[in-house]
């Protein structure tokens, strides 16, 4: 493994979190699938083609992370449902940071937007990935990218009243 | 004649400049023509502006020291440690060897909070703990229990987690087996008419009767470096396990 490549996947943890965060809404979890992104993609090194952006790639990994992480916890059936809200009550400097955060009104229409939809303004406008790169990440076609991402703005922008 | 008017993944696609040149032009001729078009693109591109602001605002926050360390940690690894997970080599011979698997096999013990991966593990631990893997309604039970259900055998539970197929094509299984003592989590591929282990965690239930998330992540590197395809629907997993039948 050389060192660029642990370099760019460090530069890229931050938005990683970032979008851990929005699929699964809980720190812990969040940072758990941020460390299973990064060994899932230390173990796959040799097949990252390394002419394209690491973005795309990184961030398909945490989302198939997430997925199998959902698959299990539903095949278990008796754990805990991880779109849980975190603990309000939790006296955690970083939990009491992520909530704050989270209160911005964007934020807030954001997250009563379906999962579909919020996923992919986040890969967009948040993360500024391109239609084509989201497409990827998602597994579905750039028109899917499109008519998801623009019924969501039309819904964003109806909550915030533009 | 009205021309077609234009959808708003088109006005959406031009406020964020995802157009080619020539549809671009083509809005920006109805935006001069019709204020509401323009309205329409100044929507997407408040959308775009604000989402930005939230997202510029949220990436103040900090990694988290202590996923920084494991990070660190993870990386390290990757260079002192090359290989930590051994896929069981291919045999010819199709029957079940669980001895000549515990040679060969890296194993996972959970201790508490972390996880020791371990390959020095006493061979009578280790075979021991792979024949619960082995038994023949182990296997009958990976040939018809559908994933996301789990089956009470001889000696514990069964649980079907997904099925795949690898980079040749094989249909394998992910499975968990919760004995008393211990829980395994287990890839078998079928070849030869037969379920083959290709890897397996085991781990001391210490509480609740599952194996430690963690034990996860080396499956997770497993089905990597094999290069396992996405999981099977249902359907497509029914088919396949019919068709082995035949």
């Amino acid at each position: 493994m050389n060192h660029r490549f642990e370099q760019d996947i460090v530069a890229q943890l931050v938005p990683l979190r970032r979008f851990a965060l929005s699929l699964c809404r809980n720190p812990d979890l969040a940072d758990d699938l941020v460390q299973m992104t990064v060994e899932r993609a230390i173990a796959a090194c040799d097949r990252y083609d390394g002419s394209q952006r690491i973005e795309p790639w990184l961030f398909r990994i945490l989302r198939n992370a997430w997925l199998d992480m959902l698959r299990r916890r539903r095949t278990r059936g008796t754990e805990i449902d991880v779109s849980d809200a975190p603990d309000a009550a939790a006296i955690d400097g970083r939990q009491i940071t992520d909530a704050r955060l989270m209160l911005s009104a964007t934020e807030k229409a954001l997250d009563e937007l379906p999962d579909d939809q919020r996923e992919v303004i986040l890969l967009v406008c948040y993360e500024e990935l391109s239609y084509a790169e989201a497409a990827a990440i998602l597994d579905i076609p750039r028109g899917t990218v499109m008519s998801r991402l623009a019924r969501g703005r039309v819904a964003l922008a109806k909550k915030l009243g533009i | 004649m009205t021309k077609p008017k234009l959808s708003d993944e088109i006005l959406m696609a031009y406020a964020d400049g995802e157009l080619d040149s020539e549809t671009s032009r083509a809005v920006e001729v109805a935006m001069q023509a019709d204020s509401s078009v323009a309205d329409r693109v100044a929507l997407f591109g408040e959308t775009k502006h604000i989402l930005k602001q939230a997202a510029l605002a949220r990436s103040e926050a900090p990694l988290p020291q202590p996923l920084k360390a494991k990070i660190d940690r993870a990386f390290a690894n990757a260079e002192t440690a090359p290989e930590v997970i051994v896929p069981l080599r291919q045999r010819r011979k199709t029957e079940w060897q669980p001895l000549a698997l515990a040679a060969s096999i890296a194993l996972a013990i959970g201790l508490g909070g972390g996880l020791l991966l371990s390959r020095t593990l006493t061979p009578q631990t280790t075979v021991a703990d792979l024949a619960v893997l082995s038994t023949s309604v182990v296997r009958a039970t990976l040939n018809d229990l559908p994933s996301g259900a789990e089956r009470h055998v001889a000696g514990g539970v069964v649980r079907a987690i997904a099925s795949f197929r690898d980079a040749d094509g094989t249909l394998c299984r992910e499975f968990e087996f919760d004995g008393s003592a211990r829980a395994h989590i287990a890839v078998a591929c079928h070849s030869d008419d037969t379920w083959v282990l290709r890897f397996a965690v085991i781990a001391d239930v210490a509480s609740g009767g599952y194996a430690p998330a963690s034990s996860h992540d080396a499956l997770d590197a497993y089905l990597v470096s094999i290069d396992a395809g996405p999981p099977l629907s249902a359907e497509s997993e029914a088919d396949s396990l019919s068709a082995l039948a035949r």
